[in-house]
């Protein structure tokens, strides 16, 4: 078998894809799953409604 | 003048720089689209085509580039730098950059506003400035990666949330495409020759455009949703997990779609068929995050009816799921043979343009708004309700017009009598056209119009108002 380019290129799709499916695998591993939950709730750390006692006005 | 910094810890995120980012969203929203509604006109009445420079061949990347990257970008700049602060619990990193890149990006699209009328361009759609504005592009967008990503790494949190993830590779992205596709030799300062000829030079060109729809138009946007929708819905998003595998499949599916635009062309068949293929398979991860994003309301979907923020946030879900069914449909060849060239092209874009990346930009606006001027909400409620109908009702006119417009001129140019002449001449497609491009016209003007309103009721939120920087939220260790 002859090594061109191609085969470096078809090579790296394949690494690509690979990845993909180790990136789906350890999304849904169960472990994962308090990570996301800590991860979805950041929007909700604070209150983002206007404080005016708290805040700067300019 | 700092009045207030009581019972906090005095520091406060750099609102600054979103509220100038907001505010030009509006004008330039008016602005872009006030010249599509222009151009739209000039069709219906070709004695509106006024000399050179207000003529639709000089008129429509102005509208394009205004829409696109005046009112988009502005929009996803605002939002960007917002969130980014809200989910790093930090302020801005280098918040004097953020500055330049305000004025520079203005100074861009006033650049853009002049000299495209003047007929200065590189004929590349999505990529027409000359060189000399090429580079200033390069330099805003630069600093906007520094204090974006250096927002990210001075972060308070643990984890990067999923907002700024979307925002990130819509950064990266486009300074990758932009930088390869802008490639040129100048001849004078203002004119330039493509670094690349014939058909390579039309693949980069739509590797490019698609890719600017892909990172600039549905990337940015998808990090607007993870964050404004579940804000305004008060719920976390409905999988989280979910959002992580519709980032990457995204991302590795979205650069090998560019081909469709060149179906039929000179370029190699087998290349044809992997854009077609990869756009078919682009279907999923739209749809994993139009569903992640609606579902996120599940529950709560009571609000729909009350809260004209979350309607135009989830209708924008909508249009955006209606965009990304149609357009890998229209990437199968077969279609495509009907479809391309005509005004069912223009449809889907709108379908898009102005059901997703609008409606979306305009609800995360309403959002910000009150909570950047020390407002508890918009001036008028009701006013909102009112521009999400005026919003939706133009975006459906425009769209069936243009469906029946493009399927119908389809048709013309394919049909062949008997003897193997063609049915119609093309200008009898042309004056078959003109009743649905005046309902595009009122289409259109009907979704401007819907942007005066928001002018208006902007105008009143913040008149009189003084601007309002939210305290830090100190890290959690300090609550131990």
């Amino acid at each position: 078998m002859d090594y061109d380019i191609n085969t470096l290129r078809a090579a790296v799709t394949v690494a690509g894809f690979a990845c993909f499916i180790v990136i789906v695998i350890m999304a849904w591993r169960p472990g994962a799953q308090r990570a996301h939950h800590e991860a979805a709730m950041l929007p909700f750390a604070d209150d983002d409604r206007v404080h005016l006692d708290s805040g700067e006005t300019k | 003048m700092k009045t207030a910094a009581m019972g906090g810890v005095g520091e406060t995120y750099d609102y600054r720089v979103v509220r100038q980012f907001s505010l030009m969203t509006v004008v330039w929203g008016i602005v872009g689209m006030l010249v599509g509604v222009i151009i739209a006109a000039q069709l219906v009445w070709p004695e509106l085509n006024f000399g050179e420079w207000f003529h639709f061949g000089r008129l429509r990347p102005l509208h394009t580039n205004a829409v696109i990257f005046a009112f988009g970008g502005c929009a996803l700049m605002a939002t960007s730098l917002f969130v980014v602060q809200r989910t790093c619990h930090t302020r801005l990193f280098a918040p004097w950059l953020a500055g330049f890149v305000f004025w520079g990006w203005q100074a861009v699209i006033v650049l853009a506003a002049i000299t495209l009328p003047l007929g200065y361009t590189q004929g590349k759609e999505y990529a027409e400035l000359e060189w000399p504005i090429d580079i200033l592009i390069t330099l805003v967008w630069v600093s906007y990666a520094i204090v974006f990503f250096g927002t990210i790494v001075k972060r308070k949190t643990p984890h990067i949330y999923v907002a700024n993830w979307f925002y990130g590779a819509f950064i990266l992205a486009v300074a990758m495409l932009h930088l390869v596709n802008s490639a040129a030799i100048p001849a004078s300062f203002w004119k330039s020759y493509s670094a690349y000829a014939g058909v390579q030079d039309a693949m980069i060109q739509w590797w490019y455009g698609h890719n600017a729809v892909g990172f600039f138009l549905t990337a940015g946007f998808l990090g607007m949703m993870y964050y404004f929708v579940p804000k305004q819905a008060e719920r976390p998003v409905y999988s989280y997990r979910l959002s992580v595998v519709h980032f990457w499949a995204l991302i590795f599916t979205y650069m090998w779609a560019g081909p469709h635009h060149l179906h039929y062309t000179a370029l190699p068949d087998w290349t044809q068929s992997l854009g077609m293929v990869f756009s078919l398979i682009l279907l999923a991860p739209s749809w994993g995050g139009m569903i992640n994003g609606i579902m996120t309301l599940s529950g709560a979907w009571h609000k729909l009816r009350t809260d004209p923020i979350l309607k135009f946030l989830i209708t924008s879900l909508s249009f955006y799921g209606m965009s990304t069914f149609e357009g890998p449909m229209m990437s199968i060849k077969t279609v495509n043979a009907l479809s391309h060239y005509t005004d069912w092209t223009i449809g889907h874009v709108h379908s898009g343009a102005l059901g997703w990346v609008a409606m979306i930009s305009i609800g995360s606006i309403y959002y910000l708004i009150p909570r950047l001027f020390g407002q508890e909400k918009m001036y008028s409620v009701p006013a909102i309700s009112i521009h999400f109908w005026m919003s939706t009702l133009g975006v459906v006119l425009y769209i069936a017009a243009m469906w029946i417009a493009g399927v119908m001129q389809g048709l013309m140019w394919r049909a062949i009598n008997d003897d193997g002449t063609l049915t119609y001449t093309f200008v009898e497609s042309v004056k078959a056209t003109y009743p649905f491009w005046f309902i595009r016209f009122l289409g259109g003007a009907l979704f401007l119009a819907g942007m005066f309103v928001m002018a208006w009721n902007v105008w009143k939120t913040i008149a009189g108002q003084k601007a309002y920087n939210a305290p830090v939220i100190a890290p959690a260790a300090a609550h131990a």
